[in-house]
């Protein structure tokens, strides 16, 4: 097997002696699509901070191959009403390549964006060029956190189909935490449940199917249309 | 007539600083203001007095002594500014208030306490060939640095965690302007006094603000004001024989209203 453009081996995270993450052990490999999922406060976002490396492991090594691009999409930014900043000069930060930026944002459908205020967009739209930025480097590495949040429901299917988009025919890795249970988590290559620790991980029908899957979403069940194919119990150990 | 008066000695140093001064704490301001620091200047502010205080106490150099415990205390929040568990703002008004405390304490110890009230509102028409040379190294060099760091320092003030992955060191660019503030706040202190540096700060960015549609527009309008503030401000205070710099923070004041009104009056249209 080829080297992971990421590697955690045994991380553990913790802050003031609360361990947020636990000896996390994970591989993602070059053209993965991988969806993370796991209840609120499951540390998915502090998983993210780690491998972008804006946070430091308390323990175990976290290793990035060398020169890899990473276009990280955070949940939201700090938009302060004393900085007045475009769309199109926000974008500008990030690239020089103008032709680039007005691409990136005809594809998320924010073009009619460019020159509005950023701390005049709604949710919604703020998600749709936050994603356009993202975009924009030619990073190997795309990392979503929670990319349709505030999005219309419209406008979620139209997002994820242009994240899957950049997975399957542009060829991008891909990690993403979602809260969508049906269409991402069925489209992706790899589910990892994070609770803390990795409580499952594989392919969507194996995960959805454990036990301690169902033990975190039991209502997730009613909304999903996937099917059983084998028995089990409902231990919590 | 008041051409002559206004060019008269001292009052072509205090221009002239006055000047330069602006130049820098237009950018400053901003980014104080973008970050929501701007008690983070007032501390170092204050905490200039304990400068002043040792200085005195020791019997060196009060510029450097003021610069060398702003840029240690700025250092020092720099390393926690993440680690702590307190409220960064609650942090800063304890320090702010124990250094001010201190600095007073210890200057009524020793013969400067009689120009307290110049460490606190300033005295910029006492300033010395000294000062002016200062400020054209210390100027220049701060707003160099401002210049080559200005998209990163407006990445992370964006999102720390994009510049992160962006591949920047967050926390190398965020001690790298605390330490210009620092310095900033180092030589504003000693010419506009402890008490009026968040006004030199604050009140030209702000209205800036009213100005501009984007970052870069917003810090050179922010020079301009200021310059203009500080110009109205030494001028009105000569003709009416008050203070400076409260003089000038009025003229700061004056400016934001015509700007609010201005805009106010525009956009009604």
């Amino acid at each position: 097997m080829s080297i992971p453009l990421v590697q955690f081996k045994d991380v553990v995270y913790g802050v003031d002696g609360r361990t947020i993450l636990d000896h996390i052990t994970f591989d993602l490999f070059d053209g993965e699509f991988v969806s993370l999922i796991g209840p609120n406060g499951a540390g998915k976002t502090t998983f993210l901070k780690l491998l972008i490396g804006r946070i430091a492991p308390t323990s175990g090594a976290i290793t990035l191959q060398k020169g890899i691009g990473i276009g990280y999409m955070p949940q939201s930014i700090h938009l302060d009403p004393t900085l007045p900043i475009t769309v199109e000069r926000f974008m500008d930060l990030y690239s020089d390549n103008r032709k680039e930026i007005h691409e990136a944002l005809e594809a998320v459908r924010a073009k009619q964006l460019l020159n509005k205020n950023m701390a005049q967009l709604s949710g919604g739209e703020l998600q749709r060029v936050l994603l356009a930025r993202c975009l924009l480097s030619a990073s190997q590495l795309l990392i979503l956190d929670e990319p349709v949040q505030w999005v219309d429901f419209l406008g979620q299917r139209q997002l994820y189909e242009l994240i899957i988009d950049y997975h399957q025919n542009k060829g991008r890795t891909i990690l993403m935490v979602s809260h969508d249970l049906n269409l991402v988590l069925k489209r992706s290559d790899r589910v990892i449940c994070l609770n803390s620790h990795i409580c499952c991980e594989g392919k969507p029908d194996h995960v959805q199917s454990s036990a301690p899957y169902q033990a975190l979403f039991p209502a997730a069940q009613d909304f999903t249309t996937y099917t059983h194919h084998h028995d089990h119990t409902h231990d919590h150990h | 007539m008041i051409i002559i008066d206004f060019f008269d000695h001292f009052m072509v140093r205090a221009v002239c600083a006055g000047l330069m001064l602006s130049c820098l704490c237009g950018p400053m301001g901003c980014l104080v203001l973008w970050k929501r620091l701007g008690f983070l200047g007032d501390t170092l502010a204050h905490a200039s007095l304990l400068g002043v205080c040792i200085a005195t106490l020791a019997q060196v150099s009060t510029m450097g002594c003021v610069l060398a415990v702003t840029l240690i205390l700025a250092v020092i929040l720099a390393q926690n500014h993440e680690k702590s568990t307190m409220a960064l703002n609650t942090l800063l008004a304890i320090i702010a208030q124990t250094t001010l405390a201190l600095g007073v304490i210890g200057l009524s110890m020793t013969p400067q306490r009689s120009n307290l009230t110049a460490f606190l509102f300033g005295d910029l028409l006492a300033l010395t060939r000294m000062d002016l040379l200062l400020l054209l190294i210390l100027v220049p060099a701060a707003l160099f640095v401002l210049y080559l760091y200005w998209g990163d320092l407006l990445k992370t003030i964006l999102s720390e965690d994009i510049a992160a992955a962006d591949g920047l060191n967050v926390h190398y660019i965020r001690t790298l302007f605390m330490v210009t503030l620092a310095m900033t706040v180092a030589i504003a202190s000693q010419l506009v006094g402890i008490l009026m540096v968040a006004s030199l700060l604050i009140l030209p960015s702000a209205t800036a603000r009213i100005l501009s549609r984007t970052p870069e527009s917003m810090a050179k309008a922010a020079v301009g004001i200021s310059m203009a503030g500080t110009v109205l401000g030494l001028h009105f205070s000569w003709e009416a024989n008050v203070p400076t710099t409260p003089m000038i923070t009025l003229s700061f004041m004056a400016l934001f209203c015509v700007f609010y009104v201005i805009k106010k009056v525009i956009i009604k249209k």
